[in-house]
């Protein structure tokens, strides 16, 4: 019994260090003392947040695991972007004339500029990746059924936006990569039955039809700088940061990730 | 950790078995029904036992936000984000690709029309997925855990389709070099590959007529007849949008095949009012 009792004693709870308490524990959203008006503050920015519930079952617990933290880690990696974009911004302009020197400033001569542009880059990439792994996971578990189909279909429509967020940021740079990646692309609006200037049974003149909206004209040029530039820094995100909100709002209102929680 | 035991006789009650610690952290906490004490425990339900998991979870939240701000922060000071020389509209690259998200559409590029490739496979494949949640007639397996017994056609479909995306962005993005020719990982990119020298034929009009109404007559019948089970659960209008666009997601490999196989450009090309509409 003793030898037992002393090897429990020799295992130490991660809860129960110093550091974890001093950094979780009572600080966030532990256990706070009843007037304390900081555990008030923090129940009521957690109640106003409903991210996450403030009790959850046994059973609901055990079903979260690490793929079930996929869409969590998209959320993770669109305020990591919106960060680094904002920080992008201040030395960015939509100008064909200067957008490939702000680049090539960011690289060599404004500090830690290519450390965000880079940070930028490769989030922006992981959350595509992970988007569409969350994607994945949703389906596996069958999170789509009842309640749960309308906010299905807000993924879809989440996913459409950050492959567009990340196409129209793709311009930016206006090197050869940017601007032959981005003709291809818009390229096939070109080609709609009706609408497109050179798809079948097209009714609209080339500059005009509907290709041009978002090019701004027949081919990629300073229009469509601006347009993708005013797309990608504040048109897409705010699109994707309302959605978001009916999305995680739609979560708790089902009652949880995927079964009752 | 906890696991769920048995189902009880009476609906909806579960036996849940833990370890003592977990009664240790559990029994302290919101339990809304009766319950034995013990390790073994008879619960109404078995999401009466809640934890408080705003507290948990926040700081392993926290956590994994500042683990992977690290690892991409150490990645992006070893590896530069992509910059090539200065946009000009003059010089087409040999080698222009999309960006590695949208391969998949420009590797249909190959086998398809640009409306059929850029624009209305896209579309067919956003319709698909918004479907999904109504055309899936089991409204109530699976839900929570990873199971392919239970749901075998669902998950298989959508594996098929899932899988079918990311290895034509593999292919394009790995196994194509100038021209948008076929490379083995082990041959030159940078050498220029000759055309090939068999031309490309089109099926005549009336075998790509016969092709298409085969195609879809046995898409559409036959698992009608074989899987008569499978048609009474979904349902008659639930069925032929499923088949159809199943079919539809079918022809992109069959269409692949019979250009590498045997030549096939098209296998119909109409002309209506000077347009062409290939397929």
């Amino acid at each position: 019994m003793e030898k037992q009792s002393k090897e429990e004693d020799k295992k130490i709870d991660v809860k129960e260090t110093q550091v974890w308490k001093a950094v979780f524990g009572d600080l966030l959203f532990g256990e706070f003392k009843p007037l304390s008006p900081f555990n008030s503050l923090m129940r009521g920015i957690a109640k106003i947040m409903q991210l996450h519930p403030y009790n959850m079952s046994v059973g609901g617990r055990r079903i979260i695991t690490y793929t079930f933290c996929l869409g969590g880690l998209s959320v993770f990696f669109f305020s990591l972007l919106a960060c680094t974009g904002a920080f992008l911004m201040i030395y960015y302009n939509p100008d064909v004339n200067s957008a490939y020197a702000n680049i090539e400033d960011m690289r060599y001569i404004v500090p830690f500029g290519v450390l965000i542009r880079n940070m930028h880059r490769w989030t922006a990439h992981l959350m595509v990746m992970f988007v569409a792994l969350h994607m994945l996971r949703v389906f596996l578990t069958a999170a789509y059924k009842p309640p749960r189909e309308l906010n299905w279909i807000v993924g879809v429509i989440l996913l459409v936006m950050t492959l567009l967020a990340s196409f129209t940021g793709y311009l930016l740079p206006w090197d050869q990569l940017a601007y032959w990646g981005v003709t291809i692309g818009t390229s096939m609006g070109e080609n709609a039955p009706l609408l497109g200037a050179k798809g079948p049974f097209a009714i609209l003149a080339p500059g005009k039809d509907v290709n041009s909206i978002l090019v701004g004209g027949t081919s990629v040029g300073q229009p469509t700088l601006l347009r993708f530039y005013l797309l990608h820094a504040i048109a897409i995100p705010l699109g994707i940061a309302g959605l978001m909100g009916f999305h995680f709002w739609r979560i708790r209102r089902a009652g949880g990730v995927s079964g009752p929680l | 950790m906890a696991e769920l035991k048995e189902e009880s006789k009476e609906k909806g009650e579960v036996i849940v078995r833990m370890s003592e610690r977990e009664w240790e952290y559990v029994k302290n906490i919101n339990v809304k029904g009766d319950y034995k004490e013990g390790f073994e425990t008879l619960t109404p339900k078995e999401q009466d036992y809640t934890v408080k998991h705003l507290r948990d979870s926040v700081g392993i939240e926290f956590l994994a936000g500042l683990i992977f701000t690290f690892i991409i922060m150490v990645w992006s000071l070893f590896m530069d984000a992509p910059l090539k020389e200065l946009a000009n509209p003059a010089d087409t690259p040999i080698d222009e690709r999309a960006p590695w998200y949208f391969i998949g559409l420009q590797e249909m590029l190959i086998f398809f029309d640009p409306w059929l490739a850029g624009v209305i496979i896209p579309s067919i494949l956003l319709v698909g997925l918004i479907l999904v949640p109504f055309i899936d007639p089991n409204k109530e397996t699976g839900i929570g855990r990873y199971t392919f017994r239970d749901r075998p056609v669902a998950v298989s479909v959508f594996g098929f389709g899932f899988a079918m995306w990311y290895i034509l962005i593999i292919i394009g993005q790995f196994f194509r070099g100038p021209a948008r020719m076929f490379y083995w990982p082990w041959e030159d990119k940078t050498v220029l590959k000759e055309m090939p020298v068999s031309e490309m034929v089109n099926f005549p009009i009336t075998g790509g007529i016969a092709f298409f109404v085969l195609y879809f007559g046995i898409c559409l019948v036959l698992p009608q007849i074989i899987f008569k089970n499978f048609y009474k659960t979904l349902g008659v209008v639930r069925y032929y949008i499923f088949m159809s666009l199943f079919a539809i997601m079918l022809l992109i490999p069959i269409k692949i095949f019979l250009r590498y196989v045997f030549d096939v450009k098209y296998i119909l090309s109409l002309q209506i009012f000077n347009t062409a509409l290939n397929f």
